[in-house]
């Protein structure tokens, strides 16, 4: 009973380490936890889901090891990192659609097509509203048997359910060409080209989020990433996340400064973009904020509040000229 | 360029119809590592720092190519060395590119010395060769991370650098290259790939804070650059032509580039593999024009519409359809891609009906080769494998600095199976250029792989006993069975130009050539006929006279 109390409470430590983001730290605590006498089959499958969460399948292969089916899904997973796709395939869990995704890649890249396929259709059948990924799968696979006019419709569901997947558009493009569509294709595949490097640039910030998920500049980096991609409800979530975890003014500058673009270009909503600015000024006083808050003040005609703000702007750099002749354009506005 | 011969169709003593291919062994081919028995001691300088700059990780090219003129292939190795910071004193003893020469059974005399200006000490990246200035011998373009140089050579071994005439100017970082005659006038253009702009002075730090964690930059730190194209005026110099000639990829960071009538209408086309941003098609008019025909080609992207970090380029008919196919190698987390070529309707992406998805997931591809090792009759595929990161295993436990290369047999269809390559496969390289030739004379190619920061590597084919015909000469960008003579470029530099043919139904008596939209056809009467041997072409296409080389 002890064993186990001191247990659950080793892995609270662990587990508060990974949630503060010191990953490196809390799978070394967890690792020495499941040393310990009665250790549960709990902590063992969370430290394998953190190994493969930092890129370190054979670790979690490792640790699920002693373990029975009750970790084959993440056996699974680890799998199919290492591409071991023959032993990946049996163990995915076809209950969920990452599993159903990984599963469908790893038959078809054994080429093992009819089973890829009947995994592909179960997925879809068992699907609710349908998810992009798979109607895009579905799509190659039309696309795969020659059937154009049908994979043109299936990449036009993956479309509806989200507007940026690019893997339907490239696809669409193509069934269109395919169909004689030249010129609806080439439209398709000249919107995909210019979606290609804003989806590169948002997987690059994926992954350094995956690394260091509460390292600020990565979180605003994928907020950029969104905000480029038009998806502004989770740049501005992505935002405000990386002003809660930035670190310094150095840090927390730029970003505000990103998170009050939002508010005011994409949302037209600059009484918010100003409120984010002071908000950050109160953590980290900084001309550049009181001076961005004070242009979208003064863009508001909102004068006597954009003065206010210059002026602070001014205590910081009291020698600044660009803040002198912004403050002299307020005076004269008012 | 129009392609001059569009089929070469092989007569046999006795046979109306081309031999048949032999059904292939199910075994490996066993090729030996013979670097240290052949005198080939190049080693790699990467030039390696504490901050970690991404052209460490690039390695080097080389080439294989007979650069004396006495019907062997010689060895030429790009070396680079010390970064080349801003603001610090060029070191007097930079290590310099090296050339070997062969004696033709494969032993080698480093013969750097005697090549003048051949012993550059630039940052090298790449080279390609080809006869620049139309004297008939062959010249090499090297590509560095800094100016590039045009080297002339004399046919002894002897090179002089022309650079500074040649018209060709500019410091980018490039990479890949290609001559190619783009506007059918008789000379060698030039293609050349840039990379990326980076401030050596002011290095980023890229990996966590953390010792030993520091790590390379991912390209998309750093803006791409717009590739070039230089107009050979007919005697060596060049004049800058890339917009006028329709290239245009102001973002691209530019790694792989081949030249070769990839559509099959008789022009001489370009492709660029580019390191995380889309490939680029330039479908070549005949001209000296291109228009970018990527989307259309399906070139661009892999099956799932993402870009990849493309770095190789392999070319051939892997199906044996007569249409050319592409193979392009990639980073890890995305499998080498093989486009297989349609005809009138692009390219289309079959890296899984090939065989080729899950072994080439995992490791970072670099140079790759289609040749016939087996001399079996169809194109098999070697690649040189290396991750990009000397720290990787701290990022990722199941991934590795060093990897094993790949060697995979093709079933005459197109699609390949992992097969063991003997030394060639079973230890792991840091993997960056891999180059073909047949060094010893024997008729089937060894293999030449170049490593970052480490020792060359040259592993002897063993000869699968099959009588076989070497084609040597031919005129650039013409088909020979499944291969187009001078079109593979793999990953900053170039293999022989030769192909090798197996000849298994006895002597042949005639070779029948094709030439669309220019000479016709021509039957060149081989008396006596053939059994086993080299043929080398001379002369102008439609007009062409070949010698016949015993073994």
């Amino acid at each position: 009973m002890i064993a186990l109390l001191l247990a659950l409470f080793l892995a609270l430590d662990a587990r508060t380490l990974w949630q503060q983001g010191a990953r490196e730290e809390a799978i070394a605590e967890r690792a020495k936890e499941l040393a310990a006498p009665g250790a549960q089959a709990e902590l063992r499958l969370e430290l394998a889901r953190w190994e493969l969460a930092v890129h370190r399948p054979e670790a979690a292969l490792g640790h699920l090891a002693p373990l029975g089916k009750e970790a084959d899904a993440l056996r699974g997973e680890a799998h199919y990192a290492l591409a071991q796709y023959e032993q990946a395939a049996p163990l995915l869990d076809e209950a969920s659609v990452e599993h159903q995704l990984m599963k469908i890649d790893a038959l078809e890249a054994l080429g093992r097509l009819a089973e890829s396929d009947a995994v592909l259709a179960r997925a879809l059948a068992a699907a609710q509203e349908g998810d992009a990924r798979l109607w895009s799968a579905e799509g190659r696979r039309l696309a795969r048997v020659g059937d154009s006019a049908q994979a043109v419709a299936a990449f036009r569901k993956a479309l509806a359910q989200d507007e940026c997947a690019g893997e339907a558009w490239f696809g669409l493009g193509r069934a269109l060409l395919a169909a004689g569509r030249d010129e609806e294709g080439l439209q398709a595949l000249e919107h995909h080209r210019k979606l290609t490097p804003l989806l590169d640039q948002w997987d690059f910030a994926r992954r350094a989020v995956d690394l260091a998920p509460l390292h600020a500049p990565n979180l605003a980096a994928l907020g950029d990433a969104e905000r480029a991609l038009g998806r502004l409800s989770r740049a501005a979530e992505l935002y405000a996340r990386a002003v809660e975890f930035a670190q310094g003014a150095e840090q927390l500058v730029p970003i505000a400064l990103r998170q009050a673009r939002l508010y005011a270009e994409d949302e037209h909503d600059a009484q918010g973009a100003i409120e984010r600015l002071e908000q950050a000024a109160k953590r980290a006083p900084d001309a550049r904020l009181f001076v961005r808050a004070g242009d979208l003040a003064l863009e508001a005609k909102d004068t006597a509040r954009a003065l206010e703000l210059f002026e602070r702007a001014q205590k910081l750099r009291p020698q600044d000229a660009e803040i002198q002749k912004r403050l002299a354009r307020a005076r004269e506005a008012k | 360029m129009r392609r001059i011969v569009v089929c070469l169709a092989l007569a046999a003593c006795g046979r109306e119809t081309p031999p048949q291919p032999q059904p292939a062994p199910a075994t490996g081919i066993a090729f030996t590592d013979i670097t240290a028995a052949c005198g080939v001691d190049f080693v790699h300088d990467a030039g390696k720092t504490e901050a970690k700059q991404l052209p460490e990780t690039m390695g080097a090219g080389a080439a294989i190519v007979d650069v004396d003129e006495d019907g062997d292939l010689d060895l030429y190795f790009v070396q680079s060395g010390p970064l080349p910071i801003p603001g610090t004193q060029r070191a007097a003893d930079r290590p310099t590119n090296r050339l070997f020469l062969n004696d033709g059974k494969a032993h080698f005399r480093d013969a750097t010395k005697e090549s003048g200006d051949g012993a550059q000490s630039n940052y090298g990246m790449g080279v390609v060769c080809g006869d620049a200035n139309g004297d008939g011998h062959v010249d090499f373009y090297l590509t560095n991370l800094g100016p590039d140089a045009l080297l002339f050579g004399d046919g002894k071994a002897h090179f002089r650098d022309a650079t500074a005439q040649s018209g060709i100017t500019g410091d980018e970082w490039t990479m890949g290259a290609a001559f190619l005659d783009a506007d059918d006038d008789g000379d060698l253009d030039l293609f050349v790939a840039t990379y990326v702009a980076i401030d050596l002075a002011h290095p980023l730090w890229c990996g966590e804070r953390k010792p030993g964690w520091r790590s390379y930059c991912h390209p998309d730190a750093y803006p791409g650059l717009e590739d070039h194209f230089w107009k050979n005026n007919g005697d060596g110099t060049f004049v800058e032509a890339t917009k006028v000639a329709g290239f245009s990829d102001p973002g691209g960071k530019g790694l792989g580039v081949a030249a070769s009538d990839l559509d099959g209408d008789g022009f001489v086309d370009l492709y660029v593999a580019n390191d995380s941003t889309e490939n680029r098609f330039y479908r070549g008019k005949g001209d000296g024009t291109f228009e970018d025909a990527t989307l259309r080609s399906g070139l661009g992207v892999d099956r799932f519409g993402r870009t990849e970090a493309s770095m190789g380029i392999a070319i051939g008919d892997v199906d044996g359809d007569g249409k050319l196919d592409l193979f392009v190698t990639g980073f890890d987390d995305e499998s080498d891609t093989l486009y297989l070529g349609l005809g009138s309707r692009g390219f289309d992406d079959r890296t899984v009906a090939a065989g080729l998805e899950a072994p080439t997931m995992l490791p970072v591809g670099f140079g790759c080769v289609l040749e016939d090792f087996d001399l079996d009759g169809d194109l098999d595929l070697a690649i040189a494998n290396g991750h990009i990161l000397d720290n990787i295993e701290l990022y990722n436990d199941g991934k590795t600095h060093a990897q094993r290369a790949l060697l995979f047999r093709n079933d005459g269809q197109g699609h390949f199976t992992s097969i063991d390559g003997g030394a060639f496969t079973a230890s792991p390289f840091v993997g960056r250029g891999l180059y073909m030739g047949d060094l010893d004379g024997d008729g089937a190619p060894e293999l030449v792989l170049t490593q970052c920061n480490g020792p060359a590597r040259v592993f002897r084919a063993p000869h699968p006993g099959t009588p076989s015909l070497t084609l040597r000469g031919l005129p650039r960008n013409s088909r020979g069975g499944s291969r187009e003579s001078g079109a593979q470029s793999s990953y900053l530099g170039q293999s022989a130009d030769e192909i090798y043919l197996p000849l298994p139904a006895g002597p042949l008596q005639r070779l029948e050539l094709a030439f669309p939209g220019r000479a016709g056809r021509q039957t060149i009467a081989l008396d006596p006929p053939i059994a086993d041997g080299v043929l080398v072409f001379r002369g102008e296409p439609g007009a062409l006279r070949v010698e016949q080389r015993g073994r």
